[in-house]
């Protein structure tokens, strides 16, 4: 048997090298846009029962696409105990959560008198499964709770339909609600918790130890969603939402989705001469847990923002 | 063209086991320049197809199955994704392993300048599948 030279032997194992390299880092670029898209629904395990709150099921389409999703309407309580929904606002969650996830701050907004429309997003909850845009997909959830609100069936007919609605997200559910804002004027004023300004800032942090494989899972979600993250920066549509209120949040201590990201979300809402905008940075507040490290003060802060800006008839109520 | 053909595939049907030794002339056509771009490129040009192949029939799933439809749309993904990559390892490994016997068999006939030209198209091809990690680790 003739053995092969040692330039032969060198290329083969360079092949062989390059193969299992190329490969692999398709076959794990592939897996990690398939799992980031598509990260299993966190189970709803609790309702507005539990904080003794009266609540109806409701279910609604994304606009354009049409997907079933569903969540909540929690009525405001007035001082007297009369429900309503003359001002409600739309409440979206994070990523890798469900309408639960600040439950506990929607029981104390309804009982300042401010109806709470808490869903699930798209493949989250109980909505219907679909990939995940990192909250680009998700304003057309928003949009279509809008839809629900001003057109849909009424859960409750004795109430009416609202007659202002505004909107609170957190980190992409924020993101979602700037898209939807900039394009949906029924929405009249929103506040914005830990969202990023571009999604390439979101997207180191969220792979962690595996950004070597940014680039690969950026086009193969290209490929399999259509979803190209370079593009997703809700900070070039801030300066449409003017006229309406502004409010972000963020934490000082955010490692997920840094400061910065808010004071370029502001600085871009600025930009539009009528702009009404306000910042809070909450000191020691890691990524959404502002409401958990200033929680009195974030109730308060939501709530007078909404009661000063959420306006019913021109007036506040 | 036609009696070209003719000898190349004589000459392929004749190719002898890489075990025996090597006591063959091959055709003139079997190693002119083409076909020694056509054989060493083949693992990369193969790849190409699967993956324009796998690309289209993506598309096609998200064009006639709808999200809404989404749990089908992604198992059908998978199924395409599963498929592709392993023809394309099977493509990558057969058409490597075929070009360097070929190369073999040149530098054992004597023919030496194939057999490098085959050789360096074979490290442009593995520099080439390299690439993509290479500018990943730059640019990410």
């Amino acid at each position: 048997m003739v053995r092969a030279p040692v330039s032969q032997r060198i290329i083969t194992g360079f092949l062989i090298l390059s193969g299992i390299l190329a490969f692999f880092y398709i076959i794990a670029s592939l897996l990690l846009a398939i799992i980031i898209t598509n990260r299993p629904p966190k189970p709803v395990t609790t309702t507005p029962a539990s904080f003794g709150l009266n609540y109806r099921d409701v279910s609604f389409l994304s606009r354009d696409d049409h997907l079933l999703l569903r969540g909540w309407l929690i009525p405001g309580i007035l001082p007297d105990g009369r429900l309503t929904v003359e001002r409600t606002i739309i409440q979206i969650h994070g990523a890798e959560n469900n309408r639960a996830q600040v439950l506990d701050i929607d029981a104390a907004i309804v009982k300042q008198g401010i109806a709470v429309l808490a869903f699930d997003t798209r493949g989250s909850g109980e909505s219907a499964p679909a990939p995940k845009g990192g909250g680009y997909f998700e304003q057309r959830d928003v949009l279509g709770a809008v839809d629900f609100l001003r057109s849909g069936p009424m859960s409750y007919p004795d109430l009416g339909r609202p007659k202002a609605i505004g909107g609170w997200g957190i980190s992409v559910g924020g993101d979602a609600l700037i898209y939807a804002a900039a394009q949906e004027p029924a929405i009249k004023a929103i506040v914005v918790d830990s969202a990023y300004a571009t999604m390439a800032e979101y997207m180191e942090p969220a792979f962690g130890d595996f950004s070597l494989f940014i680039p690969g899972a950026r086009y193969s979600e290209i490929m399999l969603y259509g979803l190209d993250y370079t593009y997703i920066r809700p900070v070039d549509v801030m300066a449409r939402i003017a006229p309406r209120p502004i409010f972000l949040i963020q934490g000082s201590a955010d490692t997920y989705i840094r400061p910065s990201n808010m004071t370029e979300l502001a600085a871009a809402a600025k930009a539009a001469p009528d702009a009404h905008v306000q910042t809070w940075l909450v000191p020691d507040a890691n990524h959404i847990q502002a409401f958990q490290v200033a929680e009195g003060t974030y109730i308060d802060r939501l709530v007078n923002f909404f009661n000063t800006e959420l306006h019913v008839n021109g007036n506040t109520l | 063209m036609k009696h070209m053909k003719c000898i190349q595939t004589e000459c392929e049907n004749s190719v002898p086991d890489s075990k025996e030794p090597l006591t063959g002339v091959e055709s003139e056509g079997s190693r002119s320049l083409w076909y020694i771009v056509l054989l060493a490129l083949a693992p990369l040009y193969l790849l190409i197809i699967i993956g324009v192949l796998a690309f289209a029939l993506v598309m096609l799933d998200r064009h006639f199955i709808l999200v809404t439809n989404f749990v089908l749309q992604q198992d059908i993904f998978i199924a395409i994704l599963i498929i592709g990559i392993a023809c394309a390892i099977i493509a990558y490994s057969l058409s490597v392993m075929h070009a360097l016997r070929k190369i073999g068999m040149w530098r054992q006939n004597g023919l030496r300048r194939q057999a490098t030209l085959g050789q360096l198209l074979l490290v442009m091809v593995a520099s080439i599948m390299l690439f993509p990690i290479i500018l990943a680790l730059f640019i990410h």
